[in-house]
């Protein structure tokens, strides 16, 4: 169990400078050292897009982009990605206009709360870029169905739930996220 | 023009959904915030030491950023609610902070607040308090056969088992019910118990307060999903007038049955700003939210049908036993359906309810009849394999025409199209009685099938109506966007009855400020809020005709502008009541014991569909809850010590089956003049019953206890099967 | 969380040095040790960042082999040209693992450091647990247990390694190499999970400031058959209750001329079992040589008490792999 601290004065803990292209824009941020990546985009940058549902790596909802790769933002520290590029739901649209994705979401209805759904996004585009690169998942060894040396050519429903079970939504809003991902799959 | 209603128009708020401009209770930003974190109790029953509680306090206290520990022993006296403002639901009349017993694990002990959420989270987990546990009560039955002797200690902390009469307020839906015949008649019967584990929401947003005070007016804002309610007991925790108290909230992240009452937590966030002058910020850990906003308990259910050579049913019983906290009332009203959804002269229902050492539960989609259809729905498939009879053809055969527990006709019922229609769509006619016959690549296949009820609800609500000079008109009430959809419908529906284009109406929801409605819940906004909105919009297009042309662009907007209220429904001669039918496939290897749900035929008969593309999304979101409970979802936990242990599993993008879902769409004018009767909860009613009917087709197995684990499924020994 | 100091190494002798001190720990993807330092688990006073010594690699050996940088996340590993033509089990364990997020995080020397997911282990607030305090007890042993190991359960510690990626490791023949403060060393994957002594607070060979700098693989054989099979208790995003590699080399007559069977979700290290690969060794495959070659994986298994089910689960599990690696 930990035990209480007695001592009188306690040093403060230490912050860092660090800096973070967010969406484009370099910031300069004075952080905790402890602090995640997710809290330092939610109360530092007030960016609020991106959402805490677990805090644990548990369900997804913090999916951001850190050097365009799709992570969890509640498990990465801060500073230990200075330096980096960092892309959230906020630096999808162009001004008013909708990147397909968040159009497709709108379209088939790709949410009900609307809580998980900048993670379902960020996951999404990052899924769609992992695949054209022939990126593989789990769903690629089925056994009736193995295209592991060159990767699947199209996503199949099955492997783009196999690549977006990694963001759980409550709400049940699953079948209408994947259409809408299917959707622009399809239209590329 | 073209009417919207029945079209499936976007979600109003879904631009603001997917570019991350939607805000929660958790993104409001509020200059000068500090952060609080809970600490909690680890024990299920006992106290702390005062002392210990002022020493935690002084080492929380000295930790860096630190501006404030609350504690019970410096919490300012909140006041015990009065009994009537319980509305007999789940809320705590002691209030919190209020004395060093232990009354569950999780129970809140102390509210730090720091610069940080890093230092505020560090704080809390500084402060040791010296339990002194006592024993605890952690199972109903132990309760019941005479582990705890009834009391009351200030009628704020009870024991022992109880009997409730009815379901909350709603005098109608009695726990303990009994017709016909004193004595069982014969017959052929089926008689077992069924069990349903703890179940959490799991919303993804965790609950959120940030609590500001301004000259002695406090505005919170919180996921709630009930802000009347929040606002008036958080007035009488803290003896101020409603009117000094604001509630916002304007999206919440899914509720699921929790959010809607005060929960503790938000009365202490109120405390803590008060005492530093700060807005106060509090989120809760994903663990706090399975001790803290409420969970569905635990239920053990005996069921016992008879029916006669033809297969008449002649005797229902359904006896079902669940707990909850010593310090509020909830009952899970698992024998609810059984009262009325097949034809049976004699009935017995009961409820006990135990009071253990445990959170508060409260309300989780489908209340009652997600458990007890569970229950009544696999009692039915086990009654019709005793007979030998096909599990449809049994349901068709006991349809009631009439509520019977009243002899009210039903005001629009259209539960045997439903069973016809999804029977058609999903292939039931190919379906082999015989368990085991159906196989593919190996592994056994099941279909099972089940009836889905949830009652018609509506309450009083009321609607604001604003037109501004240009002519655009804001119609809003105290509701709440959960995910339901509601503020979409409400615009159509406000469209289409003003006669104005979509994009002239709108209507907002989640602030106190707006006119009064009921608890987004009980599947009750659309007929309640709905009945209101309409009545506005109604009157909006009579004024709105009756102005003369010359009328200017501000006096015409100050003569539509107005409140207007609904009642809670008319007085009639029928019930309203909504239905549907279940049809799946389950696939089960039994070698390695895994289940997969791989197709779903829903078709429900709620009435009016406002939205199809929103409703649809509804039940979808519905059977995949009921998929959870079936198959996965429970709170893992140490016996010894009851805490909470490993991750709670829903399901995952992975886990669905391939969806066909369809409406009959038949108005229904016999509980509000919309013709809805509400679709947030009847997707989950029945999917486990029909999932472990489905697996019972597969394996031969009658598996009552829920969640169906692996281990269940795995393949059995010769000697251990049972068929 | 408790704070504690930030250090960045730009070298490999650089980390070794800085986490020469008492309560430093590496840190790289930390999708394992942040998760455990915001639980109070793991309180280290310096992180040694690891995350740009360049150790991002996968190239082949003068052996024919591959050597995989400890840098490398899951995800590179698992998608890599080199690992999908020639290891496909090792790609196919990988992406069984976790999400595609947390695999971009993780990196190959994090998944082999992780530590169980016992949630006593992960919980400090029970008293009871030899490895966070050696000689305090095991709550999962009388508690629930039913996720824990059914090998080597007679001993202070019962819980499971939790990795996917070291059992098709364990199947591949896997050399981990390790440089320390006294130098460099190399250690199979049996070798990496024992810790010198049973002291159940080590989950492996490794001392302090140890520092894994890269995992190799041997020269694969041209006609491998590997399948790597995980059950669990969902479809996806969930551990192991039970996971199978099974790697078999079939000579020109379609006989076992080698196999490798390694379980996961059973022990607190990838377990091979030498006595049914035995068995499978030199005969045709068949049902029954495939039943027989899991009885023998199984026959010293001792489950718990909440974990007996593993057994036929296991069972049929080995089964199962290898009937799917064989159709390879």
């Amino acid at each position: 169990m930990t035990t209480g601290r007695t001592d009188v004065t306690v040093p403060p803990p230490p912050t860092r400078r660090i800096e973070l292209t967010v969406n484009g824009v370099t910031r300069t941020v004075e952080t905790d050292v402890r602090s995640t990546l997710l809290d330092l985009l939610r109360e530092s940058l007030a960016l609020t897009g991106t959402k805490k549902g677990c805090d644990h790596g548990l369900c997804g909802a913090c999916t951001v982009e850190v050097d365009h790769e799709r992570v969890l933002s509640c498990l990465t520290l801060a500073v230990s990605i200075d330096g980096a590029a960092v892309g959230t739901v906020e630096g999808f649209a162009d001004g008013e206009h909708l990147d397909p994705l968040q159009q497709a979401f709108v379209d088939h209805d790709g949410f009900q709360c609307g809580y998980c759904t900048p993670g379902q996004l960020c996951s999404a585009r990052a899924m769609l870029r992992e695949h054209a690169r022939g990126d593989l998942s789990a769903a690629s060894f089925d056994p009736a169905d193995r295209d592991v040396v060159d990767g699947p050519q199209h996503l199949s429903e099955n492997e783009i739930r196999e690549r977006m079970a990694g963001n759980i939504c409550r709400c049940g809003a699953y079948a209408n996220i994947v259409a809408a991902i299917s959707a622009v799959h399809g239209a590329s | 023009m073209v009417a919207s209603v029945g079209l499936p128009v976007n979600r109003v708020e879904g631009v603001d959904k997917v570019t991350g401009k939607a805000r929660y209770s958790a993104d409001t930003q509020v200059a000068g915030v500090a952060y609080a974190a809970l600490v909690q109790a680890q024990i299920p029953h006992g106290r702390v030491t005062a002392e210990s509680v002022d020493a935690a306090a002084a080492t929380a206290s000295a930790a860096p950023g630190v501006s404030y520990v609350l504690t019970p022993t410096n919490c300012p006296p909140l006041q015990v609610l009065p009994k009537e403002l319980t509305w007999d639901l789940p809320l705590e009349r002691r209030p919190p902070l209020s004395d060093l017993t232990v009354q569950h694990m999780g129970q809140h002990m102390a509210l730090v607040v720091a610069d940080s959420p890093e230092n505020a989270v560090h704080a809390a987990s500084l402060m040791d308090f010296d339990y002194i546990a006592a024993p605890a009560h952690l199972d109903a039955t132990e309760v019941v056969s005479g582990g705890g002797a009834a009391d009351d200690v200030d009628e704020l902390i009870r024991h022992g088992a109880y009997r409730p009469d009815h379901f909350v307020k709603l005098t109608d839906e009695k726990l303990q019910d009994f017709r016909g015949p004193r004595g069982e008649p014969p017959g052929i019967k089926v008689d077992q118990t069924y069990r349903t584990a703890v179940n959490a929401h799991y919303p993804i947003e965790l609950s959120a307060t940030v609590a500001q005070w301004d000259d002695g007016h406090l505005t919170v804002h919180d996921c709630t999903r009930w802000i009347t309610g929040e606002r008036r007991v958080l007035a009488a925790y803290l003896n101020i007038p409603e009117e000094r108290i604001r509630v916002v909230s304007p999206l919440v992240g899914g509720a699921f049955g929790s959010k809607s009452f005060l929960w503790m937590h938000v009365v202490l966030c109120a405390v803590a700003a008060r005492e530093v002058g700060r807005p106060v910020k509090l989120v809760l850990t994903r663990d706090q939210m399975f001790t803290s906003t409420g969970h569905r308990p635990r239920t053990e259910q005996q069921v016992a049908l008879v029916a006669d050579a033809a297969g008449t049913i002649v005797s229902t019983e359904h006896h079902t036993l669940t707990e909850t906290s010593t310090v509020a009332h909830f009952c899970e009203p698992a024998g609810v359906s059984s009262r009325i959804l097949y034809q049976s002269p004699r009935l017995a229902v009961t409820h006990t309810v135990a009071r253990i050492h445990a959170p508060t539960p409260c309300f989780m989609r489908g209340p009652g009849e997600a458990p007890g259809l569970f229950a009544l729905e696999m009692a039915m498939d086990e009654l019709a394999y005793a007979l030998g009879r096909d599990p449809l053809a049994l349901r068709m055969d006991n349809l009631a025409d009439v509520d019977q527990t009243d002899g009210r006709p039903w005001s629009s019922a259209h539960l045997a199209r439903c069973y016809t229609t999804g029977a058609r769509r999903f292939g039931w006619d190919r379906r082999p009685l015989q368990s085991r016959s159906l196989q593919r690549n190996g592994i056994r296949v099941g279909w099972g099938m089940a009836t889905a009820t949830y009652p018609g609800r509506r309450m009083p609500a009321a609607c604001r109506v604003e037109t501004d000079a240009d002519g655009h008109v804001r119609f809003s009430a105290a509701t709440h966007e959960i995910g339901t959809g509601v503020r979409t419908v409400m615009t159509q529906l406000a469209a289409d009855t003003t006669g104005l284009p979509l994009s002239q109406v709108s209507f907002e929801s989640g602030d106190s400020s707006f006119p009064d409605a009921p608890y987004s819940g009980a599947s009750q906004t659309s007929a309640s809020v709905g009945s209101a909105v309409f009545a506005a919009a109604q009157e909006w297009r009579g004024r709105a005709d009756a102005l003369p042309a010359t009328a200017d662009g501000p006096g015409r907007a100050a003569a539509l502008s107005f409140t207007t209220a609904s009642g809670p429904g008319p007085d009639v001669d029928t019930v309203s009541r909504s239905f549907g039918a279940h049809f799946c496939e389950v696939e089960v290897d039994e070698q390695i014991g895994r289940a997969t749900v791989t197709r779903w035929v829903a078709v429900m008969d709620c009435g009016r569909v406002l939205n199809p593309k929103l409703a649809t999304n509804q039940v979808m979101g519905g059977i995949l809850f009921g998929l959870g409970m079936a198959l996965m979802e429970q709170v893992p936990h140490d016996p010894h010590t009851g805490r909470l242990l490993g991750e709670y599993y829903v399901p995952t993008h992975a886990d669905r089956p391939a969806f066909d879902i369809s409406f009959v769409d038949s108005s229904d004018y016999g509980l509000d003049p919309i013709g809805v009767r509400g679709i947030g909860e009847i997707g989950v009613c029945g999917v486990a019953g029909a999932i472990a009917n489905a697996i019972h087709h597969a394996t031969g197995k009658w598996l009552r206890q829920l969640p169906i684990t692996l281990e269940a499924l795995l393949e059995p020994r010769d000697d251990d099967r049972e068929d | 969380m408790r704070t504690f100091d930030h250090r960045r190494a730009g070298t490999v002798d650089d980390a070794i040095g800085l986490a020469s001190v008492p309560g430093a720990r590496y840190f790289a993807g930390g999708t394992n040790l942040l998760d455990l330092m915001k639980s109070g688990v793991e309180n280290p006073t310096v992180l040694v960042d690891v995350n740009r010594l360049g150790l991002d690699a996968v190239v082949r050996t003068a052996a024919g082999g591959i050597a995989i940088g400890s840098g490398v996340t899951n995800s590179a590993v698992a998608n890599h040209p080199l690992v999908r033509t020639d290891y496909p089990v090792l790609s196919q364990a990988i992406l069984s693992g976790a999400t595609t997020q947390i695999r971009n995080m993780a990196t190959v020397g994090g998944n082999l450091m992780q530590r169980t997911r016992c949630p006593y282990f992960m919980d400090p607030r029970f008293e009871r647990c030899n490895k966070r305090y050696p000689g305090s007890g095991c709550a999962a042993r009388d508690g629930f247990n039913r996720e824990h190991a059914v090998f080597g359960t007679g001993g202070p510690c019962v819980a499971v390694h939790p990795s996917d990626m070291a059992v098709a490791l364990a199947a591949l023949d896997a050399v981990v190499h390790i440089k320390g403060p006294h130098g460099p060393r190399a250690a199979t994957i049996s070798q990496f999970f024992s810790p010198p002594a049973a002291d159940p607070d080590r989950d492996n060979g490794m001392a302090a400031a140890d520092f894994i700098t890269s995992v190799e693989l041997p020269a694969a054989a041209d006609t491998v058959h590997g399948w790597y099979l995980k059950v669990r208790d969902r479809r996806s995003y969930a551990f192991a209750l039970v996971s199978v590699a099974a790697v078999l080399r079939f000579d020109s007559d379609g006989v076992v001329a080698s196999a490798a069977v390694a379980l996961g979700g059973v022990a607190d290290r990838p377990w091979r079992v030498p006595a049914a690969e035995a068995v499978l060794t030199g005969r045709r495959p068949t049902p029954q040589l495939f039943r027989s070659a899991a009885d023998t994986a199984l026959a010293d298994a001792a489950p718990l008490s909440h974990n007996g089910f593993k057994l036929p689960l296991a069972r049929n599990a080995v089964m199962r792999a290898l009937v799917l690696a064989t159709g390879r």
